[in-house]
């Protein structure tokens, strides 16, 4: 039985970002309380949550109703305030994309310091990269600093669009072309392997290279979850079908997630998400990706039949 | 397995709103077979539940035996136990095949 229509989200990132109004934080914990009365799962926090004044109240209540995954970029003051927070709340996901140079590769000594010091606090971090094009080639290097220092998991979500780009444009977004030269350099890579961590890859082309012959293991997946299982709210609170589709469907915490998931806009979005792209017709493997990721696709590549980005063409 | 119980890894919630829309098609006779009103998550992987399998799982609370869902179900649908016994039983097996239920 494929995924039916849900009550609300299960998986939600959320911007918390410096960038926000005096209003917009004074409803932070309001915004957060909306989330666990929603009954959501796994709340991600992104931005700089840590450094946020609300932080403790928000991390308090949502630490109480899901899992929780809080970004960092492992700056010097959000270790300060992992330091002085009473109890360990949530899982810390450190983004890798401020240790990265075009020129240099992945900064392993500065990682390893971050990482060690998070493990000082009782913190095991996951690592994040958005994969964009000019650090599909780190990849490789990321995944042997997570085998040489036990990392669990490293996680490569889907870029966020929208009013939420976090420091790429568009034009930073990976396409098929790049995809044919990562694959080549994940070839070199598998002829020397490292001990792999967890893998959470969210585009489906890219995981298609570097998980062969796992297909079962996405068996289930029955398609683009956007506006379903899976929403993004920015740092006003407006909720979004997810990070890479940016569509107000309303507003938190003015309304509540269920009135949100009700609303006809939601379900705009969903009979949108049913429609079988132009540029997918006649593929053979529609019935294993269902078009991708349909947000990147609507709002970023119409030419191109609103195919996914990382997909050349219909097999 | 006399009392099933929930495997404790997986999360889950029902979906109150689509099971009062569930529950109303039914009364209109419409086929509900494929209308999850339960999702979980077992290992990152996310699955549904139908009305039937939802308020099975429902009980599923490691104190109630597989007779007592039984007659629940059939009180829940006014029919007689023995015409749900068989689907239960055959249901909480498949689930704890899956390793989504466990003995109580």
């Amino acid at each position: 039985m494929g995924l039916d229509l849900l009550d609300t989200p299960v998986r939600l990132t959320w911007d918390i970002s410096a960038d926000a109004t005096e209003e917009t934080d004074l409803c932070l914990p309001a915004i957060a309380s909306r989330i666990a009365d929603g009954g959501v799962f796994f709340v991600t926090l992104q931005g700089s949550p840590l450094l946020h004044a609300a932080a403790d109240e928000v991390l308090r209540i949502l630490g109480d109703a899901c899992q929780l995954l809080i970004s960092s970029h492992g700056y010097p003051e959000e270790l300060e305030c992992l330091t002085q927070r009473p109890r360990r709340v949530g899982q810390i996901l450190l983004d890798a994309s401020g240790f990265m140079d075009v020129h240099c590769g992945v900064d392993t000594v500065r990682l390893k310091s971050v990482v060690t010091s998070l493990r000082q606090l009782a913190y095991e971090p996951v690592i994040a990269l958005t994969p964009l094009r000019n650090n599909l080639c780190n990849i490789q290097e990321l995944l042997r600093f997570c085998s040489e220092h036990n990392i669990a998991k490293l996680k490569l979500p889907n870029a966020h669009i929208g009013d939420s780009f976090q420091g790429y444009s568009t034009a930073d977004l990976p396409r098929w072309q790049d995809l044919d030269h990562f694959r080549n350099l994940w070839l070199d890579f598998m002829e020397n392997p490292c001990q792999m961590p967890t893998l959470e890859i969210h585009d489906l082309f890219l995981w298609e290279i570097m998980t062969p012959g796992q297909q079962q293991s996405r068996s289930e997946y029955d398609g683009c979850q956007a506006g379903n299982s899976l929403s993004h709210v920015d740092s006003q609170g407006v909720v979004h079908p997810c990070a890479a589709w940016p569509q107000p469907l309303g507003k938190l915490p003015d309304q509540s997630l269920e009135d949100i998931w009700a609303a006809p806009e939601r379900m705009a979005v969903r009979a949108q998400i049913g429609k079988v792209a132009d540029g997918c017709h006649g593929c053979a493997d529609l019935n294993i990706c269902f078009g991708g990721c349909r947000g990147l696709a609507f709002h970023l590549n119409r030419s191109e039949g609103e195919r996914d980005l990382m997909c050349s063409g219909p097999r | 397995m006399n009392k099933p119980l929930r495997n404790p890894e997986i999360v889950w919630r029902v979906e109150k709103r689509r099971q009062a829309e569930v529950l109303k098609a039914l009364e209109a006779g419409q086929d509900v077979d494929d209308s999850g009103t339960v999702i979980l998550l077992q290992s990152g992987m996310m699955h549904q539940l139908n009305l039937v399998g939802g308020l099975i799982w429902q009980q599923c609370d490691g104190e109630q035996t597989l007779a007592a869902i039984a007659g629940g179900l059939a009180k829940e649908f006014s029919v007689e136990q023995t015409d749900v016994e068989s689907d239960v039983a055959e249901f909480v097996n498949d689930l704890t095949m899956r390793g989504w239920l466990i003995n109580g």
